[in-house]
Parts: structure tokens; C-alpha cells; sequence
């Protein structure tokens, strides 16, 4: 490392000696007004080209600016419109902007860079502030969703600690063992895990890369997706030095809007009629007669939980220098009690021109601080629990109701008797030192310094009297820390010759992980007070003292280099290649090539197109990439001794040490390959734009914990590459303009994904593995023994239900399946070799569709998305029907009538499938923006009002068909573990002062 | 000017390139490497003490525990009502009515848990061998006999379980067909008396230091075992090893059982061990002390964990919480619910005198009774002995806790269904997640039966009962009646006939893993007047299966057939 630092500590005193101070020469006036369609534009950029000249129209589309000469060029650009460039001497006194649509002229993120849109050849998403979903969302990614075909994004619960989501992009590409499943984050440069510490108010776009041509530039980590994060920073250079001030907030009201199904406590009274006296149900009584109804979910539950989100933010600008200053402070209650998370995030971005045009500087710091205040409800205890109990018994020592059956707990007692928060801090700061070497026309040499730290501490204590005796006085508390460090050297090259242009790009790149963590928890305190504060005063003996701690890190490091060519905006070529190397990986196998190509040609740009009126643009990309995926955990390639626990030796405990897995020092870089065609288009004045795109993509070497056999083998599984996963799809995104009027706009977009899947190897015989299928979707709950639903074959998808085809009952209430070969067999009877595959946790497609209408300064945005044709294996349906001996739990309500069906918990068949399909109204959203063209103070105010998850059509039983369908091994599954889903109404306000 | 670039990137990157080396290595913070640990005399039992972890999972209801008495008259585990608790899709039940097939979980635990011990004792092997130099010739050989013995006794389980086994003394990739018991039977003999001679015999002074360590004793008691139960493995004199049978004298049935009492008596001459005057001595939550206890699981009720085996980690003796009934909890304000799981089959308790201690007692004072008895059966009294708790049986609380020693229905069975095993001593004031108690896997009381059965089945030798410590074991039974020999004896007056050791073998060994064995051994392990409930009544079942997931995953050979083949049978 510390040659790394030299080198680049030469090159910046290089060139620091070699710069040339170049007098600026001014005093050639310019002066004009810039309108749209509808009348004057305020905040049109206008810059002199290749200098940091420049300045934005006033309130009437006004602006004056002095240029170096009649010959400078001029740019008049405004977001959402077409730039336009002039000489100075040649700029008309009116110009009229036309709307873009299309943005064509955007930049568009691609990792060490950017391209204009027009001209990217891999397929990539952008996605700008102004169109990110509305409404409470827990870490920025929840912007994006159902927004982006072919990314798929997930939130099963409504819990504000639990801050991700669960988030895949195009379909499995990885069997999750071993291997990450998580897209790269890229934030403002810097790769990270983890971006719950940006504010949502703070993101000018995301840009998702989601083929392997695009993801390629980040090789190791791009197989899941790369996506790009790029913050708000300081307003253009101006000569004047400006500030605004700009503030957005909101408070939201969330009310429970599901239900798991169960029975109420008045039907559970009622459950022997309810059931023709086929159940008699265990009812609770007191000493002195008295009856509860207890509704426990309804016990663990606020009325209504309220969330406040302030956003403020300074920015600023000058001739050389301009920052944004943000503070974000939100407040989010769960609609569960003591359930809350807080966060306070500041951030500073600025950026500096010196050294008379040598030199750029770019800083960016951001800290947050949260609190996570968990709720320690037990839902599925609140929800199968007899409704005949009381909450409280005033003969108990906590004063609460203790429930004598097995396996059952008073879960308001567990809530209000345990504690548990955690808090952390976050910290990111970086530096960006871009040299432009002025000799050399469009060369550029930057530095990158990244560090980032965060260290997060939980605490957690039970109460001594509790009915939970071994948990009973119990207190723990933890840290860990990571602080991680990246370094990164770029060089950039771009020049146009004529009609030909070239962008290229080469660096290295280092980044260091660094992870440290320790534990302790102690029991018997003297008092409660001691807590967790306390916690050397436990059990005098130290019986109960445990202490843990570890320490690991690891490091990537790689070279890159891309170089992007352009002909007469015709033809577009782009290819790039990176080698990188991990610890992660065996001795003989650290590093990987990643190389990709890509080829654009934009048909529109064509000669032969030109007299074409409908098409205003069309581009066909085709792509390829090698993308890998980092092995999620370290030390696994290796032998290593650690600690086996305590061995009586000569009459005492002393230590052992043995060799915890099997070694294989092969391990090496799951592999995907992926070719990519796409269509660009925009016809019909604009009025109908998207894209669509076709996929296929190889992973090989998929990582995963084999079985092997013991001996020789020590241990029976041993993490290897061997198998391989095909899959293909289509994805479409259209975006339709049916009204455009002066006062009236309906921007219509529909977005639309398939995405079929083929595990077409899972072993190697020539290695040992003899594998044709494996069984996964793990089942263990109320009564079901450890139940296998779902099986990995050689040649099938991933998330294949496997189980007995469910047929009917005979009149004696006997289960009845159909067998593969075409019997029958009673559920008694029914062997192992009967089961069959029951259909797929993937759906057939997943849609969004988004529709903007404006009326003026009026505008509504209503959003839906779902899921259509996939199956969804309810838990609670089996665990907690009824059965045929025991009357003590609660029931779900669908199973208990004349006809009633007992619970067939040995076997899992297709009768506890359901169809997951569901259309979801997300949001709907009201605003009005004023524009106060006379105000001195204020530029614009927007009062907007969010309605979210109001409607779910869906023919699914439980509580929610939004479940996990991006996990390999138990995709599709609603275990009975749940969080109470809500529905949220929330108002805005975005404020813009100067 | 491209030149300038070239020169540039070039500049750049190779100091860059360069640097490199060394970058990419992985970090181990805090663990110790294997040359640390062996190059310190004082450190390589720390390293040799992992061997030992995988016995923790001998004791596992999910292990060979589970299966082994399950499956014999000794242990039930019936479906109780109102919750259906053990139903567990009929696996409990199968193990209980002999219909197990080879998918079931205990199997592969078995299999991978006993390989795991016996490859690890393979690879210690080699590494104690690359860094023989670095120790004195004493201790080589000392670790080498431990670790030897220590690995017969993981393939002992093995072999017990499912007979054909691959066996291998090496830590090498050798797969091959699986050996044939008669194979694997002459090598474990082979073995363990090649080392047993040159281990060291427990004394008085080495008692503490070889706690829970495989010894001369435990290895003789080995081969005892191997020997006694040679025809119950399909051992022939024809069979065996040509080597095994020569250097042994192995030419009749007979010199089988000649040689269990030559093993017999080398355990009982070396006056390392003896006969505890009180039976539950053995058993009790510090039962470091016994003198009769010759290998045992050691347990550690200060720590969560002791070994860590496998990469699992809670590991503790169970048979506690399996079980004892609900309503206890609150008789002794237990600090964890028991599992209300296991009790005995109700023949075998009918086998048990009145007053034999080992036995259920026979005052109907249940859990006010201050004496200890083998096997529980009686009421269950609050925690004052005043009332009988009471709880739901079906839909009210009105049922009284009392056990009784008859099982309701396999399928639904009451809560307070079966006698309960009581011998081990109870810690009422801990979790049952960290019993102290060591569970006990050879006793000496063991090797006087098996001497006396060994004789009274032809092999040559002077019965030993007539000696002191025979007649202490006997006359302890009926500690509570006058503790006589002559109490036993006219209660039990055919023990020292063949049927009678194996009635007294249950009595005295039950849930101690040497029951289904024996049951072999006897011909009466498919036998449903011997073991209640049996229905698959196959002569195969007297082995395991292999387990599904092993021939699944086993390597082929290079026409894709597997190496490993199925048992008869299944």
C-alpha cells in the first residue's frame, strides 16, 4: 500500500510543478431570455463551454453572462429539456427549449463514468429523483421499486428497524451458498454494503446495470447487479456567488390494514357449533367465573403509528466552488409497541476547481446516527394463542398471566418484560483529486480515497421475574465495528476526431474490509437497575458471565480498463476488461479475468431515417459480460484451527483446538457469462418511448457446501465449485403519452418482466459429487417435523414445490393424492417415491405500472405492481389448522365449518399451496406545486399527500403475498412468523428558499 | 500523444503490479497454527483433546442413543396428547415398531458423527507422526495408543450400527467397496490388541488424569464386547482375518468366548476398578468419584458448551429433559419446561423385583418420595407434596398427574403415559441444558457380566461370582430391603443362567447402549414378546441401513456405480 500512496503522491506533485497558470480573458456580453412551449424557463444553465463560466436564468427566463470572445460556445441546458449549444456571437435574443423527453442527452452511470444515454450499449436503468416511488420508505432502494423491469424488489415486513429489502436483479444467478445474492452498491463511488445511511431527499438518480456487458467493469462483485447511486451535490458554477435553502418533510399516520386469518376470540367461544361439535375448545376460566376475550395481536399493537421524516439542505455556489449541505432527521414508529427506529444523517458534498483549470477537487462526508427499538413481540405466539387466557393474573409475580401449555408464553409479558435496542453510527467520507493534464486534450488523471467506518452496540435485558426462568435476569450487550478502506487510480482518456470519438478509462483499485466484534451477557444482577449497564454485578460465582469476540478482514484488489467508441452517433462500440483478485479465494485460485463487450447501433441517427417523421429514436444494443461473485465469507479455503471447546484434562477443563471444515485450497470465482439484445425507441413525437431487452446468462462454478463422503472426508460437506445455472428473459418497459395539452399531461408506464430459470448442472462425479437433486424449503413448526418442501433438480427451475399432489378427501376425511405414475394412495399409505413436483414459487411475470396525470400545477400519481402465476406455500395454514385431538389453540378461520378439514401435519401436499399472485395499489399521490414568479424569498413550494399499500387483489389467504421469492432455498414460503402489515397515509411538503 | 498515455498507464501500473504480492493473503486473527500446537509438548493434548468431541453426540437422542434403545425393549417414545408432541411424521414411532427406513435423520448423524471422530483420529495420527521428533518416545506412543483406541471405539459404533463400514486406519482418499463385518470385525480386534498391552492401566494416582479418556481398561473392555458378540456380527472362525484367527487361537466358537474372559480378566486383575457401594453413585450430578465408572462422557455444567463437535454446539446429556412430564416443572420449580418424551416399554419394567432400587419403587409415594429409585412411577405433587398437580388432558384441568407404567396408544398416548429413568440425578436448580452429569459408556459392572455370560456360553475360565465385588452389585439392588446378596437371589433366582443375564443386563445397564446388543445377541431383538410394539419383525433389521444420503453422495466409479451398496434388506 504504501507504494501505492507514493505513486500517487508523485503524480500530484507532477502535476502541481507542471501547472501553467492561463489569465482568463473576458468582457464579450451576452444576453437573452430562454422559454419553453408555455413561456419564459427560470433556472436554464448557461456556461461557457470548457470553462467554469457560467450562470441560470432569473424569473423571466432572463441572463446575461461575459465570455471570453465572440467564438466561445455557449450551452444553454436545462434538466427535461434538449440542450442547445451557439457561438456567442450567434445566439438568438429568444430561445425556445424543446422538452426531452427521453433525456438523451443525460448522463447515465456506468461505474468509473458515465455516458450520454443515447450512447450506452449495455443495458442499463436510470431512474431520476422526480419519478422514485412516494411514501415512507426504510432505505433508499425501496424508491426503485416496481420501477425498473427486471429488478425485483421486496418488503415482507413493515417493522422500521428492519430497514432492507430483499432485492434481485434478472433471477437467480447464484445458489446462495457461500456466494453473495446482494447487488453492489455504488455510492458516489464507493462500494458499499450497505446504504441505509443515505437519505432519501439527498439522491439525485440510481442508475441499475443489469446486464453482465455493464456489470463487467466490476467484476467480482457484478454478478447480482450493480447499482449506482449518485447524491445531490452543489448547483453549476456561477460567477455570483448563490445560495438556496431547500427543505421536504413529511408526517404519515400507519393503521393495520391484514389479517393472518385466525379465528376471533368471540368464534373461538363459539368454535364447538362453529365446527358441528367436532371441536371442543379448551376455555380458560378464572377462580372467581370471569371470561376473556383477549385479542393478543390487537395487545401487541399501537392504533396508530406515526412517522416523521425533515430533510434540510443548504446549497451553495461560487465561480470555483460550490457544496450542499444536507441534515436529514426521520422518526419512524412500528405498528408494534416499543417498537421504533431514529436516524439522523448529516452530509456535506463540495466540490473545488484550482489550479486554473488543472486541478478538480471533489469531497463528500456523511455521518448518521440511528437507534433501532425492537418491539420483542412474539407474533406467531399472539396469533395461535387461546383467546380465553387474560393478559394479566394479579397472583403471579409479574403480574401477568402465565400460560401452562407447552411451548406457549404470555406475549405481552415477553414484550413488556424484555428490552432491546441497538444504535450505531456510520461514517463515509472521500476525496476525489481529478488532475486534467491540459497538454494532452481530454486526459485526466484522478485519485480516489474512500474510508468508511460504522460501529453498531445492542443491548438487551430480561427482567428477573419473568415466567421465561432461564432467560430470567438476563443482560447482554455487543459492538461490532467495520472500517473499510478504498483506494482507487483512474486515468481518462476522451477525444472526438471528426465523427469519431473515444471515452476510455484504466485504473487500479484496492479495497480493504476490516471487521471486529465482541459480545458479553451476564445473569443473576442484584437489582433490575443494573441492566445492561451493569453487567461485571451478575451471579457472584461468574457461571452465567459469557464473553466473545472476533476480528476478520479481507481485501480485493483490481486493474480495469474501458474504452468506449462513438462514430457519427451511428455506430457505438464499448469494451472493457478487469482482472481481480480476492482473499477470499484458494491459494490457486485468487485471481479472475472479467471481460465484456458491447455494440450499439442507433438506426435512427441513420441517413435513410432521417425523412422518417414517426421515429424519433431507435437503437439496437447487443452485449456480452463475464460478471463473478465473491465468496461471502472468509478463511474458508484454508486450514484453520480454532477453538473446539473444553476437554477434562488431568482433573480440569483446559481448550482444545481442531480443524473446523474440510480445506479446499480450489476455491475460486463463481463465473457468470451473459448476453444481452436490446431495443431503444422513442416514436411518435416522443409520445411512445422504452426499452426492451432479451437475456441469456450462464453461471458456472456455482459455489455451494457439498455433500461429501466421510472418510475421506472429516466433515460430510466441503464448500466447492461445480454446478451451473442458465437463465433467459425479456423485459419491457414502455412509457406512453396519451394526453399533452397545454394544461393536461397523462404519462402512462407500464413495465413488464419474465424470467425462467434452469439449474442445468448441480455436481461434478469427476470431483466426488454426485448429485441429481437436492431438497430445500426447510419446514419445522407447530408439529411438522422438519419437512423438506422443495427440491433442486438437475435440468428445473429453482423454488420447485415437491410434495404430494393433493386430490381430495374420501368421506371419511381420508387425505387422497394422486401418485407420479397416475394412482392413488391415501396420505396413511403414501411413500416417499410418490411425491412430485407441485409448481413454482416464481411467478410467470412481475409488472409495475405507474401513471402520471397533470392538470396544471396539479398532478396525481397512481402506482400498482404485482406478481402473476406463481405458488405460495401458506405455513400457517398447516401448522395451525386444526387437529384432530386437541381443541388448545387457536385455528385459522377458512378451516373450521361443517365440513371441517384436520390438519395433515405429517405430510406436506399441494393442498397448503395457494396461488401468489397479487395486484398491489402502492401509492397513490396528490400534490400541488406553487410557482411564486414574484416571490423574493421563495422559489416553489409542493404540498403533496401519499396514500401507500391501500388495496391488495389477490387470491391468497394469508397475510401478505408479498413473500420471499428471492431466496434459493426457501423462496415462496410464508413461515407463520409475521409483522402486522399496515396502511399508511402520509403529507408532504417540499420547500425551495433563496 | 497515444505514446504519452502507454507511458502513463505503463508508469502507473507497474509499481502497482508489483506490489501485489502479498496483498491477497488471507488473515487469521487469534488462531493458532498446527505447527504452534504441536511444537509445544504441553499443547499437543489440546489438539488430541478434539478427538473426543464427537462423542458428545453419542448420548443424542438424534444419535446412536436414540436409535439404540428406541429399538429395544428398554425405550418409547409414543405420541402424547393433547398436542401431538413426538408425532414428528411418524419417525419416532417407526424406530419404536422397527420401520425405519434409511432416510432417517439418525442414521446420517450416526454415520457422519462417528467418521468424523474416527478421521480425525486418522489425521491426528498423521500429524502427531510429522512432529514425533519434537516429543519424547513416551508420549509419542502414549497419543498414538489413545488415539488408536480412541478410533476403534467411533468404528465400534459404526460397525454396531450398520456392520458393513468403510474402515480405514489412514488419512488417505481411499474409497473403496464397504468392508464386510467379518473384515471389519478382525481389524477392530487387530487393533485393539496391538495397542491395549502398551496403554497404561488406571491407578488410584492416574484416576483424575485419565477421566474421560479412553484407557488399558476400557480397550480390554472393548475387545470383551467385540468378542462376546462376535457371532451376533456374523463372525465365523472361518470368516475372520487368517492373521486375526492364528495369532488368537480363534479355531471354535468356543475360543470367541474364551478370549471375552481372558479380556474380562485382564480389566478385573488390574485392580483399577470396583463395584460402588451404592448403584447411583454412578450416576449422580458429580459422578467424577465412581471407581466403577471405566469411560464416560465428560460434562461440563459450568459452560454453555464443552466440545464442540461437528459444528454443533449444545451437547449435554438429555436423557433428562427427554423424560420427565410437564407437571415437574412445578413439583421442583424446574428452571425449563421438560420434553415429556421418553419412557420405558412396560415389559421391561415388569422385569424389575418389587424392591429392586433400580427399578420403580414400589411405595406409590411418587415425587414426595425421599428414596431414589431407578425408574419413576407414581403421582406428581405440587411443589408443597400437598395436591396432585393436575393438567388438560382434553379440554379441561382436571387430569391428574400420576405415572403409571402402561402406554395408552402409540399414537396418542397420555401425558403422564410410561415409566420414567431416574437414575441419573436430577439438578433441579439448573437448566437441563447444562447437566453436569457424565453419562456413562462403560462400567465395570459390565465386564463382570459379560465374563460370566462368556463363560456360561462355553468360554474357558473360573466364574467370577462368587467374588466380592459380584456380590456387593447383587446385594445393592435391594439396598432398600436389607442389601443382601440373598434378597437378590431370591428374587432373580435363575441370574446366573443365560436367560437370566439378559432380564438382569436390562435391569441393571437400561438406557446405557447395551441393550439393543445384547437383544441381538439373544435372538430376541424382533421378538414382540421381548420388545412390545414390534411389528417389522425382519431378521435384516438387526442392522441399520446405510443412510440415504451417504450411497446418494458416495463417489462412483468410473461407469457411475457407486462404490457403496445398501444393506440387505432395505
Amino acid at each position: 500500500m504504501n507504494r501505492l500512496i507514493s505513486v500517487v503522491i508523485g503524480v500530484l506533485a507532477f502535476s502541481l510543478c507542471a501547472a501553467i497558470p492561463v489569465s482568463a480573458q473576458g468582457g464579450y456580453e451576452v444576453k437573452g431570455v430562454v422559454l419553453d412551449t408555455y413561456g419564459p424557463l427560470v433556472g436554464v444553465t448557461v456556461m461557457e463551454k470548457g470553462t467554469s463560466t457560467g450562470t441560470s436564468t432569473g424569473l423571466d427566463g432572463d441572463y446575461s453572462i461575459s465570455v471570453s470572445g465572440p467564438d466561445a460556445i455557449i450551452e444553454l441546458s436545462c434538466i427535461g429539456y434538449a440542450a442547445q449549444t451557439f457561438k456567442a456571437s450567434a445566439v438568438p435574443a429568444k430561445v425556445v427549449l424543446t422538452e426531452d423527453t427521453l433525456f438523451l442527452e443525460d448522463a447515465v452511470a456506468i461505474g468509473y463514468g458515465s455516458q450520454k444515454k443515447k450512447e450506452v450499449t449495455g443495458s442499463v436503468a436510470s431512474v431520476r429523483s422526480e419519478d422514485f416511488n412516494s411514501g415512507v420508505k426504510t432505505n433508499p432502494i425501496g424508491l426503485l421499486q416496481g420501477k425498473v423491469a427486471g429488478l425485483n424488489i421486496i418488503k415482507t415486513t413493515s417493522d422500521p428497524t428492519s430497514t432492507g429489502y430483499d432485492i434481485q436483479i434478472r433471477g437467480f444467478s447464484t445458489l446462495d451458498k457461500g456466494a453473495g445474492t446482494q447487488p453492489l452498491f455504488i455510492v458516489d463511488g464507493v462500494p458499499v454494503s450497505n446504504i441505509d445511511n443515505i437519505s432519501n431527499d439527498e439522491i439525485a438518480s440510481m442508475d441499475v446495470l443489469k446486464d453482465g456487458s455493464a456489470a463487467a467493469i466490476y467484476g467480482t462483485r457484478g454478478t447480482n447487479g450493480v447499482i449506482i447511486i449518485t447524491t445531490k451535490r452543489g448547483g453549476n458554477f456561477t460567477n455570483e456567488a448563490q445560495t438556496r435553502m431547500e427543505y421536504s418533510g413529511y408526517v404519515s399516520a400507519s393503521m393495520r390494514n391484514g389479517d393472518i386469518g385466525m379465528l376471533s376470540p368471540e368464534e373461538f367461544y363459539n368454535i364447538e357449533s362453529l365446527s358441528g361439535g367436532k371441536i371442543k375448545p379448551v376455555l380458560y376460566e378464572s377462580k372467581d367465573g370471569e371470561k376473556y376475550y383477549t385479542d393478543w395481536t390487537g395487545e401487541l399493537t399501537r392504533k396508530v403509528a406515526v412517522t416523521h421524516s425533515h430533510n434540510v439542505a443548504i446549497v451553495g455556489s461560487a465561480q470555483k466552488f460550490n457544496y450542499r449541505a444536507s441534515l436529514n432527521y426521520k422518526n419512524a414508529e412500528g405498528i408494534a409497541k416499543n417498537n421504533n427506529r431514529n436516524e439522523i444523517i448529516a452530509k456535506l458534498a463540495a466540490s473545488q476547481k484550482a489550479l486554473d483549470g488543472w486541478l478538480d477537487l471533489q469531497y463528500d462526508l456523511s455521518y448518521m446516527h440511528y437507534r433501532n427499538d425492537f418491539s420483542n413481540a412474539d407474533w406467531k405466539m399472539a396469533a395461535v394463542l387461546n383467546p380465553s387466557y387474560p393478559v394479566y393474573d394479579s397472583s403471579t409475580a409479574s403480574g401477568y398471566f402465565y400460560p401452562q401449555g407447552t411451548g406457549e408464553a404470555n406475549p405481552v409479558e415477553l414484550m413488556n418484560q424484555k428490552e432491546s435496542y441497538k444504535d450505531g453510527n456510520y461514517f463515509r467520507g472521500s476525496v476525489k483529486a481529478t488532475v486534467n493534464i491540459k497538454p494532452v486534450e481530454g486526459l485526466k488523471i484522478s485519485a480516489f480515497g474512500a474510508v468508511e467506518e460504522g460501529d453498531n452496540h445492542n443491548f438487551w435485558y430480561n427482567r428477573t421475574v419473568n415466567s421465561d426462568v432461564a432467560g430470567s435476569g438476563k443482560a447482554g450487550r455487543g459492538s461490532d465495528f467495520n472500517f473499510n478502506k478504498l483506494f482507487e487510480i483512474t486515468a481518462d482518456y476522451s477525444r472526438s476526431f471528426g465523427k469519431h470519438s473515444i471515452a476510455s478509462v484504466a485504473g487500479f483499485s484496492y479495497q480493504n474490509f476490516f471487521y471486529d466484534g465482541q459480545n458479553i451477557e451476564n445473569k443473576g444482577f442484584p437489582t433490575d437497575d443494573a441492566k445492561y449497564f451493569q453487567i461485571g454485578n451478575g451471579d457472584a460465582t461468574k457461571k452465567y458471565l459469557n464473553a466473545s469476540s472476533y476480528r476478520n478482514s479481507n481485501t480485493l484488489a483490481a486493474f480495469f480498463v474501458r474504452a468506449n467508441y462513438n462514430y457519427a452517433d451511428k455506430y457505438l462500440l464499448s469494451a472493457s476488461v478487469r482482472r481481480e483478485g480476492s482473499s477470499r479465494f484458494g491459494a490457486n485460485n485468487k485471481w479472475g479475468w472479467f471481460p465484456a463487450v458491447s455494440a450499439g447501433w442507433r438506426i435512427a441517427g441513420e441517413d435513410f431515417m432521417q425523412d422518417q417523421t414517426w421515429c424519433n429514436d431507435l437503437k439496437l444494443r447487443l452485449g456480452f459480460g463475464v460478471t463473478g461473485n465473491n465468496l461471502g465469507s472468509d478463511l474458508r479455503s484454508v486450514a484453520m484451527l480454532s477453538n473446539g471447546g473444553t476437554f477434562w484434562y488431568n482433573g480440569q477443563y483446559v481448550y482444545t483446538y481442531g480443524v473446523s471444515q474440510n480445506v479446499n485450497p480450489d476455491i475460486r470465482w463463481e463465473k457468470k457469462y451473459e448476453y444481452n439484445l436490446g431495443v431503444d425507441f422513442a416514436f411518435l413525437d416522443n409520445r411512445l418511448y422504452g426499452s426492451l431487452d432479451m437475456y441469456f446468462r450462464q453461471t458456472r462454478d456455482l459455489l455451494w457446501d457439498y455433500e461429501v463422503p466421510p472418510p475421506p472426508y472429516q466433515y460430510s460437506t466441503l464448500l466447492a465449485n461445480a454446478g451451473q445455472m442458465d437463465s433467459y428473459g425479456v423485459e419491457l418497459a414502455v412509457s406512453g403519452v396519451p394526453v399533452k395539452t397545454k394544461n393536461w399531461t397523462w404519462v402512462t408506464t407500464p413495465t413488464i418482466s419474465f424470467n425462467r430459470n434452469k439449474i442445468t448442472r448441480l455436481s461434478d462425479p469427476s470431483k466426488g459429487f454426485n448429485y441429481k437433486q437436492t431438497t430445500s424449503g426447510g419446514v419445522g413448526e407447530n408439529g411438522i417435523m422438519n419437512t423438506n418442501t422443495q427440491i433442486l433438480i438437475e435440468g428445473s427451475p429453482v423454488g420447485e414445490f415437491y410434495g404430494y399432489l393433493f386430490e381430495g378427501f374420501k368421506s371419511d376425511g381420508t387425505w387422497m393424492y394422486a401418485t407420479p405414475a397416475g394412482g392413488h394412495v391415501s396420505s396413511a399409505n403414501a411413500m416417499e417415491s410418490d411425491r412430485q413436483v407441485l409448481g413454482s414459487a416464481q411467478p410467470w411475470f412481475t409488472f409495475g405500472w405507474n401513471n402520471t396525470v397533470r392538470y396544471k400545477n396539479l398532478d396525481m400519481t397512481i402506482f400498482f405492481r404485482g406478481v402473476v402465476g406463481n405458488k405460495i406455500l401458506n405455513i400457517t395454514r398447516w401448522a395451525y389448522g386444526p387437529q384432530e385431538s386437541t381443541g388448545a389453540n387457536i385455528f385459522r378461520k377458512d378451516s373450521i365449518g361443517k365440513n371441517i378439514v384436520y390438519s395433515n401435519k405429517s405430510n406436506f401436499s399441494s393442498y397448503y399451496l395457494e396461488d401468489g399472485s397479487y395486484l398491489k395499489l402502492d401509492n397513490i399521490t396528490v400534490g400541488y406545486t406553487f410557482k411564486f414568479k414574484e416571490n423574493k424569498y421563495i422559489e416553489n413550494l409542493r404540498l403533496y399527500m401519499t396514500a401507500q399499500n391501500l388495496l391488495t387483489l389477490t387470491g391468497y389467504s394469508g397475510l401478505d403475498p408479498e413473500v420471499n421469492t428471492t431466496s434459493v432455498w426457501n423462496a415462496g414460503i410464508d413461515y407463520s412468523d409475521f409483522y402486522p402489515t399496515v396502511a399508511t397515509v402520509l403529507f408532504g411538503v417540499n420547500i425551495s428558499l433563496f | 500523444m497515444k505514446k504519452t498515455i502507454y507511458a502513463l498507464a505503463i508508469a502507473l501500473a507497474l509499481p502497482l503490479f508489483s506490489s501485489c504480492e502479498g496483498m491477497l493473503d488471507e488473515k487469521n486473527y487469534g488462531n493458532p497454527t498446527i505447527e504452534e500446537m504441536m511444537t509445544n509438548p504441553e499443547n499437543v493434548v489440546l489438539l488430541v483433546g478434539q478427538a473426543y468431541a464427537d462423542l458428545k453426540w453419542v448420548h443424542d437422542h438424534w444419535g446412536y442413543w436414540g436409535v439404540a434403545s428406541l429399538t429395544s425393549d428398554e425405550c418409547l417414545c409414543p405420541v402424547r396428547l393433547p398436542r401431538e408432541d413426538w408425532s414428528d411424521g411418524g419417525y419416532w414411532k417407526n424406530l419404536n415398531t422397527h420401520n425405519w427406513n434409511s432416510f432417517a435423520e439418525a442414521f446420517k448423524n450416526i454415520w457422519n458423527t462417528t467418521i468424523s471422530g474416527a478421521v480425525l483420529c486418522n489425521k491426528l495420527l498423521a500429524t502427531i507422526s510429522d512432529y514425533q521428533a519434537s516429543m519424547t518416545e513416551k508420549d509419542y506412543k502414549m497419543f498414538v495408543g489413545e488415539l488408536e483406541v480412541l478410533r476403534s471405539y467411533y468404528y465400534y459404533l459404526l460397525f454396531d450400527c450398520f456392520g458393513r463400514i468403510p474402515y480405514l486406519e489412514e488419512f488417505v482418499d481411499k474409497t473403496e467397496e464397504l468392508m464386510e463385518p467379518e473384515v471389519v470385525w478382525s481389524r477392530l480386534v487387530a487393533c485393539l490388541e496391538r495397542n491395549a498391552p502398551n496403554m497404561t492401566a488406571v491407578t488410584d494416582a492416574s484416576r483424575a488424569a485419565s477421566y474421560g479418556r479412553v484407557t488399558q481398561g476400557f480397550a480390554y473392555g472393548l475387545l470383551a464386547r467385540l468378542y462376546l458378540n462376535a457371532e451376533s456380527f456374523g463372525c465365523t472362525p472361518d470368516n475372520i482375518d487368517k492373521d486375526v484367527k492364528a495369532q488368537f487361537s480363534l479355531n471354535s466358537t468356543a475360543d470367541f468366548y474364551t478370549n471375552a474372559v481372558r479380556c474380562c480378566d485382564m480389566v478385573i486383575n488390574s485392580g483399577s476398578y470396583a463395584i460402588e457401594d451404592d448403584f447411583f453413585s454412578n450416576f449422580k450430578i458429580y459422578n467424577e468419584g465412581s471407581k466403577e465408572n471405566m469411560f464416560v462422557i465428560v460434562e461440563n455444567g459450568n459452560v454453555e458448551f464443552d466440545l464442540r463437535y461437528n459444528g454443533s454446539m449444545s451437547n449435554k446429556l438429555r436423557i433428562i429433559a427427554l423424560t420427565l412430564t410437564y407437571p415437574m416443572k412445578s413439583t421442583w420449580n424446574l428452571v425449563e419446561l421438560p420434553w415429556n418424551g421418553f419412557c420405558a416399554r412396560p415389559s421391561f419394567i415388569d422385569r424389575y423385583a418389587g424392591t429392586d432400587v433400580r427399578g420403580p419403587g414400589n411405595e406409590g409415594k411418587g415425587t414426595n418420595n425421599l428414596k431414589q429409585w431407578g425408574w419413576f412411577v407414581g403421582p406428581v405433587y405440587d411443589a408443597k407434596g400437598e395436591n396432585i398437580l393436575t393438567y388438560s388432558e382434553q379440554g379441561d384441568n382436571t387430569t391428574k398427574a400420576i405415572i403409571t407404567n402402561s402406554i395408552t396408544s402409540l399414537d396418542g398416548a397420555r401425558n403422564c403415559d410410561g415409566a420414567r429413568l431416574f437414575k441419573y440425578e436430577i439438578d433441579k436448580s439448573a437448566q437441563f441444558s447444562w447437566a453436569e452429569n457424565d453419562f456413562v459408556l462403560m462400567r465395570y459392572a459390565d465386564i463382570l457380566w459379560m465374563k460370566e455370560e462368556a463363560i456360561l456360553r462355553g468360554g474357558k475360565g473360573t466364574s467370577g461370582a462368587s467374588s466380592a465385588d459380584f456380590r456387593k452389585m447383587m446385594a445393592r439392588s435391594f439396598a432398600y430391603d436389607d442389601n443382601s446378596e440373598e434378597a437378590y437371589k431370591s428374587a432373580y433366582p435363575d441370574y446366573l443362567t443365560l436367560d437370566g443375564i439378559l432380564d438382569e443386563r436390562g435391569r441393571e445397564f437400561a438406557w446405557e447402549l447395551v441393550r439393543r446388543r445384547d437383544l441381538i445377541r439373544f435372538g430376541k431383538f424382533n421378538d414382540p414378546d421381548y420388545v412390545q410394539y414390534v411389528t417389522g419383525r425382519n431378521e435384516y433389521r438387526k442392522w441399520f441401513p446405510i443412510p440415504y444420503s451417504v450411497l446418494e453422495k458416495s463417489k462412483r466409479d468410473e461407469n457411475g456405480n457407486p462404490y457403496w451398496t445398501q444393506n440387505d434388506g432395505y
